[in-house]
């Protein structure tokens, strides 16, 4: 997967492999083209997956530091204050 | 001496310390139903902030004052900032002070004198940023449709950062969550969310913040109808949702926001999509893509069936077998129509032999005729090429005659 499609969004990506799937039914194309528009569309397909399954998402919390600075912490929903 | 108590119905009791009247005096008052649990409406005055976060004021109506004491953990929570001469319906417990042996009100929450007012400010803030045109839909960002780092401003306990948490992480796993831990109530709430919505939109990684907290009273919301709070809304470079309290519940905030959600739940729906829809959508998007693939291969096939079909009917040893089959049959329809034209031929020719066989004159010397010739073996047809004593032939059925013409009769 080259640089490019790496920025690509994930909407854009999808959006790209439906006009892939109409151009391939639309039977217009050469085969050459079509050996081409089915590659581009396999690794259009991949792409997007691999959005969809990355790791774990993190929960993280920032918290004040004395010195006006914050720090990250794992989030573990035990926190001590006020609850609302 | 007891005779007299006993009259008066006092018990005589040696003397107390001033510490044990006042003790005593603090019990009594704790013990009673009215004291320990009371709504007091009056008159802010002499109102002082101590450095503690503790206030001390006084309220008075025309002909009375009580001291009152409001501790800082009770003091967060107010609303607005109060201020000398207000009216206030103070909700706590009377009780003693020992040390100078004054008893006060403890005020655990105060009502503003009327929603009215909160909810005057708020109409009035909401049409002055209506006028200025901040909720036009021009200004709302576009969320982004899978978000990488949702930032979060709310209680980091309650349950609206649960449900936020749970929701997100039920729908779309990989998605990264970082929650600024706010107050979400009283005064300080506003500059608190404030700080913390500027930190997460300077943060490079967050694309989408949501802010808010679970239900609450009008007054427990009120701090997402600030107009700070509003303005810094409206200048954040990252899309955020508002989700404050309810869904009956309208703050300046969510008429702010790029997104209004009802709940925090709904909120955590709304900013990023169902993981397994996606995955479905994608998937059977990927088998249309195989599956047009394998289409156009045999659409290809075909077609180069279809040329192989046509090369074999024009093989030219094909059609050089089938022009040998055209010439011969050809020829047998040739042949048999020569044998046809003979035959005619043939038939046509007994008939005229048959003809010819009547026009016989051979046949009239069979019936007694003769044939007349002259001396050069012309046929006599008419007596005008005769004359007299010419020599005429006669020929009859067996033999010849020469006979001398004596007279000639001529029949007019």
């Amino acid at each position: 997967m080259d640089m490019e499609e790496k920025k690509l969004s994930y909407e854009d990506a999808f959006k790209q492999l439906e006009d892939i799937v109409e151009k391939l039914e639309g039977d217009k194309s050469s085969l050459n083209e079509s050996v081409e528009l089915f590659k581009k569309g396999v690794e259009l397909y991949k792409y997007c997956n691999n959005l969809l399954s990355n790791a774990e998402g993190e929960v993280k919390v920032l918290l004040d530091n004395s010195n006006d600075s914050l720090i990250e912490l794992d989030f573990l929903g035990e926190a001590e204050g006020d609850s609302f | 001496m007891i005779k007299e108590v006993i009259i008066k119905g006092v018990i005589k009791i040696k003397p107390l310390k001033v510490s044990e009247l006042n003790n005593y005096i603090k019990k009594i008052f704790s013990s009673d139903m009215i004291l320990s649990n009371i709504q007091i409406e009056g008159e802010i005055s002499n109102f002082k902030k101590h450095i503690s976060g503790h206030l001390y004021f006084s309220l008075k109506d025309n002909n009375s004052l009580i001291k009152c004491v409001m501790f800082r953990g009770d003091a967060l929570n107010i609303v607005s900032n109060l201020a000398e001469g207000q009216k206030i319906i103070a909700e706590g417990y009377v009780s003693i002070y020992e040390r100078n042996g004054e008893y006060q009100l403890y005020i655990k929450k105060i009502k503003d004198n009327g929603v009215g007012e909160l909810y005057e400010a708020y109409e009035n803030l909401k049409i002055k940023l209506e006028n200025e045109g901040l909720f036009e839909s021009r200004f709302k960002k576009e969320l982004p449709f899978l978000p990488s780092n949702i930032g979060v401003v709310t209680s980091p306990t309650g349950a609206a950062v649960h449900d936020i948490i749970n929701i997100i992480n039920r729908r779309f796993p990989s998605c990264k969550i970082t929650i600024y831990p706010s107050l979400v109530q009283g005064m300080n709430a506003p500059k608190e969310i404030i700080k913390a919505l500027k930190f997460l939109d300077n943060n490079e990684a967050i694309d989408l913040i949501i802010v808010g907290r679970g239900g609450g009273s009008m007054e427990d919301l009120f701090c997402f109808n600030d107009e700070d709070l509003a303005r810094c809304i409206f200048n954040l470079k990252t899309p955020i949702i508002s989700a404050v309290g309810h869904e009956t519940d309208f703050t300046i905030a969510d008429f702010i926001s790029d997104l209004r959600a009802p709940t925090p739940s709904a909120a955590a729906e709304l900013a990023v999509p169902d993981v397994e829809h996606l995955s479905h959508n994608l998937n059977s998007l990927y088998y249309d893509l195989k599956n047009s693939f394998k289409k156009h291969l045999r659409y290809r096939e075909n077609s180069i069936n279809i040329i192989k079909g046509e090369l074999k009917y024009n093989n030219p040893y094909l059609k050089l077998r089938n022009n040998r089959q055209d010439l011969d049959m050809l020829l047998k329809d040739f042949v048999s129509s020569t044998d046809n034209n003979i035959n005619e031929k043939f038939k046509s020719l007994v008939s005229l032999e048959n003809k010819l066989q009547l026009l016989n004159p051979l046949l009239a010397l069979e019936n007694g005729y003769g044939i007349l010739t002259n001396k050069d073996g012309d046929i006599i047809r008419s007596v005008e090429s005769l004359k007299l004593n010419d020599i005429i032939n006669i020929k009859i059925k067996n033999g010849e005659l020469k006979v001398i013409l004596k007279e000639i009769k001529k029949e007019s």
